[in-house]
Formats: structure tokens, C-alpha cells, sequence
């Protein structure tokens, strides 16, 4: 396995931010910090060529479709923060360099280490759902 | 295959993704018109999208939980397969195993065989390939491959070979 990439160390502006805060507004904003950093760190794992829709992304889609308007941005990692910790769920397309365990491995490093660098105080319990979507050639 | 089937894949989904729901529609404030029923729409679309691409769910060697869509992880078994001279893999089912489950994989496959193919000798190698790709490519051994001979086919070669044949011997009869 090669070594986990983080993205700790350049995000102290997303640590402040995804910080324990008070209110809706102020946890679904700290959501999105930690989902785009992660879904940064993510994107950047040999043998990750892309996210696939989660959740929250086919939700938005399906909302789109419901009301005939756009749809939201490019796929992100999904972020929730609950009472006891953090859930994240990762719909990956990957690629064949390298085996589906290895890359299943490095994303639980990365997602772990990275939640550890991000959040400012106790993570609690870290909840990681990978899905793979794809393996291309 | 260990799928999730439709009623799985809403089970598992459905208070998570009512919650997302839920967050949207707080972020978000719909016209009146389109608010009508639009939570239990948004909860068709998407249990309709979940139950399009099922998934297998199995471990990675360090023991990480993960799930793969099951077309993906039957294109791997396929793909060995059909690299064996004389075997054409038709059904394919993974099933999780081992202890704890899904850190192997139980495979059962159908397969047509060329005519003239010698089954055991072909079986064990179609059991080492799968086998080995499980292992190269998921990292997943494999517990156990049952193969299952239903059809036997005569290759396209011998079909072109006999047919060269047959028009050789045309010709030769009305050359004569």
C-alpha cells in the first residue's frame, strides 16, 4: 500500500470551520468543508478515477428531475456528523492498477487520518461506507 | 450473488436517505406546485436508481467492510473464465464467505463447453484462473468455485474449417 495522501496540514481555514459549532447551519457547513477536502484526498488515491453519486448527490438529482432544474455540482464524498461521530460514504469508480482491497484499505486510512486532521476536538466514532462503482480497464 | 436486492438496498437506505431528504428540503424551499408529494417522488427516484446497480458486500485484507457493485465482480469471474481455451462462462454468482463473511468468496458459475474439450482438466483451470484473478484483482480469495457443465458448443473455427472443407469439395466436384 502506498502511503495515505492527507490533506492535513494545508487546511487550517477547513479546521476552524468544520470545529465544533452550535446549530444546523453551522454542522451542515462543517459538512461540506470536510466533504470537499475529503473528497480532495479521495480523488487523489492511486487507482480512484472518480466519484459516483452518493446520497446527497442523487437526492439533489432526483429533485432536479421532480422539479425540471439543474442539478447540483460534480459527485462529492458524503459527510454526516452525528451525536456519536462522523459517517462518510464514498461511491468510487476505480480503476485496474491495483487490486479493489488495496484501494479499499488506503481509502480507510485516508478518510481516518484525514477526519483526525480536520476536526478540532474528539472525532467520536468514525463511520466509513465505500461502495465501488466501477472498475474500468 | 449475495445481492442487494430491492428490498435490501431500501431497507438499508431508506432512513438515511429519508434524513437526506429531509436535510435538502430544509436547505431548500420549493414552489408550492412543486412540493406536492415531492419527498415520497425524490425517495422513488432514488430507491429505483439503488435498486438498478445492486451490490456485493465483502471485506478487504485488513478487514475493512466495503460493497461492489455485483456486475463488476461478475465481469472479473467472466473474464477469467472466458480466457480459458474451450469455456464459455454463462451465469455467474458470488456469494460472501469465510469467517468473518465476505472475507472470501463462494463462486458458482454455468459454463458451455467446445466440443471435444476434456471437462476436468478444463474445470480445474478455470478454477485456478478465477482464483487467481479474485485474488489479483479484488483481493478476495476464493473459498470455493462450483462449475456446473450445461451446453456444449462447436467452435467457430471448426464451423469455418468444415465449411472450407465443404466448398473445397464443391468445387472439386465440378471441376470434375
Amino acid at each position: 500500500m502506498t502511503e495515505p495522501r492527507t490533506s492535513a496540514g494545508k487546511t487550517a481555514e477547513a479546521q476552524a470551520s468544520a470545529g465544533p459549532s452550535t446549530g444546523a447551519g453551522a454542522q451542515e457547513n462543517g459538512e461540506r468543508v470536510v466533504s470537499t477536502q475529503l473528497t480532495e484526498s479521495v480523488t487523489g488515491i492511486g487507482g480512484v478515477t472518480g466519484l459516483a453519486p452518493g446520497l446527497r448527490d442523487m437526492v439533489a438529482t432526483a429533485a432536479a428531475r421532480v422539479m425540471r432544474r439543474p442539478a447540483g455540482g460534480p459527485p462529492c464524498v458524503d459527510v454526516a456528523r452525528s451525536d456519536d461521530g462522523w459517517s462518510v460514504r464514498v461511491d468510487a469508480h476505480l480503476d485496474d492498477s491495483r487490486s479493489v482491497s488495496e484501494i479499499v484499505d488506503e481509502l480507510f486510512a485516508v478518510i481516518a487520518v484525514d477526519l483526525r486532521a480536520l476536526i478540532d476536538g474528539p472525532v467520536g466514532d468514525i463511520d466509513i461506507d465505500v461502495r465501488v462503482v466501477s472498475r474500468g480497464r | 450473488m449475495s445481492d442487494e436486492t430491492a428490498d435490501a438496498a431500501t431497507g438499508e437506505t431508506d432512513a438515511r436517505l429519508r434524513a437526506v431528504i429531509d436535510e435538502y428540503m430544509g436547505a431548500f424551499e420549493p414552489d408550492p406546485e412543486d412540493s406536492a408529494g415531492l419527498r415520497e417522488r425524490i425517495l422513488r427516484l432514488v430507491r429505483d436508481d439503488a435498486v438498478l446497480a445492486p451490490s456485493t458486500r465483502l471485506l478487504s485484507e485488513r478487514g475493512n467492510p466495503f460493497r461492489i457493485t455485483t456486475a463488476t465482480v461478475r465481469e472479473i469471474v467472466r473474464a477469467a473464465v472466458d480466457a480459458v481455451d474451450g469455456i464459455r462462462a454463462r451465469s455467474v454468482t458470488v456469494t460472501p464467505s469465510g469467517e468473518p463473511e465476505g472475507s472470501t468468496a463462494d463462486v458458482g458459475l454455468t459454463v458451455a463447453m467446445r466440443a471435444g474439450v476434456e471437462f476436468v482438466p478444463a474445470a480445474e483451470e478455470v478454477r485456478r484462473a478465477i482464483a487467481r484473478d479474485l485474488d489479483a484483482e479484488l483481493g478476495i480469495p476464493a473459498n470455493r468455485i462450483d462449475i456446473t457443465a450445461e451446453d456444449v458448443f462447436v467452435s467457430e473455427d471448426a464451423d469455418t474449417d468444415a465449411a472450407g472443407s465443404r466448398a473445397a469439395g464443391s468445387e472439386e466436384a465440378a471441376d470434375d
